[in-house]
């Protein structure tokens, strides 16, 4: 039997191979019978007598043709199979595709660890002082920071800029929209601030809110209005009585 | 020579599942996209909101806009809110949300909200929300056209009678909640060059008026 002949006669019974997986049962013989013959040519033997005899010392050709069907057994197999690698190319489309909304998960990073100044800044004048915070609490699945506040001048009054981000708890999660109009600033004598700038996409959310100060004052206060609560958070003016 | 490890159909199916799972969990993650399903575009929508989990109530096709637009009414105790939801190139995207405040007593909480597609005429109108009043037995949704004379305009007039009742099925019980959602079809916006007004009227058992609320919450959405 030639080994031509051994190989029809192993990959007859799997006639439902996938081309792949037929090359693969019939690459996986060649090495075998290779790696006897290897073994028989060192010691001398005739290369035809070689092939002859390994292919001998393989056993019946149709009962290793049927053990080898054992193993390619379910279709649905094969099925799910390509499914999977059809879910995974149009997943890998899609990221192309989509490749701009990584700024979603930039963001969100961003805020968590070194949150942009980049906002509204400029509309603060003869900045007495400046401080960075680090005030955060929960809302819902969302954390609100407030991570900067100063003291300056703004449209000729005496004022308390605070900065203010809100991400997602989990990193690259979705964060609530609208953190500007959800917030107010109130100072610690009541009166109501007014909002700045603010920026947001789905990784992270930023606002800038006002509210006037006055000789004394130790505080502001971030009220967020969240559904079916209120969030207040006090924040410390920089240098507290000493911006007097 | 070298071995090479044949593998079987069943563990290459499940390296490739694996391998699926992980590009899956990838882009919906970090790109946000790639949604397998219309319910995670709702999620979304949640998370935007800030309403927290909510639960189905109704879904609701619309293939008058997009073969794939789904309308879904969602609540938890705090809100009721109506999602939408399409799929596109991107996997399923969320269209449009619009959460009402449930957390004040009202008789009545409602809203309503306008789909429509550019280039194309027809739109649609819903109007959805929340029965607290448990005496309210019949609900009837008035189109108000602001400076008109005629004073109001019942919604679909022309196709029957708008009324919801409680065996309507715009009229929804869930987890000892009534809701309502509304579909109408035509809104030709000409018709209100100074803009409209959303009322609803709760009667009870025996047609007495006993809540009118006026559902100033409301919005348009338009996709291209």
């Amino acid at each position: 039997m030639t080994r031509r002949e051994f190989m029809y006669q192993v990959l007859s019974p799997l006639g439902r191979l996938t081309a792949e997986e037929r090359e693969n049962v019939r690459r996986e013989l060649e090495e075998h019978v290779e790696d006897r013959m290897e073994t028989l040519l060192d010691m001398g033997w005739d290369e035809e007598l070689a092939e002859s005899r390994c292919l001998e010392a393989m056993g019946d050709p149709a009962e290793i043709g049927q053990e080898m069907a054992k193993q390619y057994r379910g279709r649905g197999w094969l099925w799910i199979g390509r499914a999977a690698v059809a879910l995974t190319v149009v997943m890998c489309v899609q990221a192309l595709l989509g490749f701009g909304l990584l700024s979603n998960a930039w963001d969100s990073l961003e805020a968590r660890f070194c949150p942009s100044t980049a906002i509204s800044i400029g509309e603060l004048k003869n900045v007495e002082a400046v401080e960075d915070l680090d005030i955060q609490t929960e809302v819902g699945n969302d954390v609100l920071r407030i991570y900067q506040v100063s003291v300056g001048e703004k449209d000729g009054q005496r004022a308390a800029m605070v900065l203010a981000c809100a991400y997602d708890r989990w990193p690259f999660g979705v964060v609530a929209a609208g953190l500007r109009v959800r917030s107010t600033v109130v100072s610690q004598r009541g009166e109501m601030g007014t909002s700045g700038g603010s920026r947001g996409n789905y990784g992270a959310e930023y606002a800038v809110h006002w509210a006037p100060v006055e000789p004394g004052d130790t505080h502001v206060v971030w009220v967020y209005h969240a559904i079916g609560e209120m969030i207040r958070l006090e924040i410390p003016l920089p240098g507290g009585e000493e911006t007097a | 020579m070298k071995k090479t490890k044949m593998s079987s159909r069943r563990r290459r199916t499940l390296r490739r599942l694996l391998i699926a799972a992980a590009a899956v969990l990838l882009v919906n993650r970090i790109f946000l996209i790639g949604l397998l399903f219309p319910i995670q575009a709702i999620r979304h929508n949640e998370e935007r909101e800030g309403t927290g989990r909510t639960a189905v109530v109704r879904r609701d096709w619309a293939p008058e806009v997009y073969k794939s637009q789904l309308v879904y009414l969602t609540e938890n105790e705090n809100v009721t809110m109506l999602n939408g939801a399409r799929l596109t190139y991107l996997g399923w995207m969320n269209s449009f949300s619009f959460p009402l405040d449930c957390t004040e007593e009202a008789p009545i909480h409602g809203g309503w909200w306008s789909i429509s597609r550019q280039g194309r005429e027809l739109n649609l109108f819903y109007v959805f929300g929340r029965i607290d009043d448990p005496e309210i037995a019949w609900l009837e949704v008035f189109r108000l056209r602001n400076g008109d004379p005629l004073d109001e305009e019942r919604i679909g007039r022309t196709s029957g009678n708008w009324g919801i009742n409680r065996s309507s099925e715009f009229w929804i019980e869930k987890d000892g909640w009534s809701y309502f959602l509304l579909k109408t079809y035509p809104v030709d916006w000409n018709d209100y060059p100074l803009g409209f007004s959303v009322v609803a009227i709760g009667y009870d058992d025996a047609g007495n008026e006993i809540a009118r609320v006026a559902l100033d919450g409301g919005g348009s959405s338009s996709s291209g």
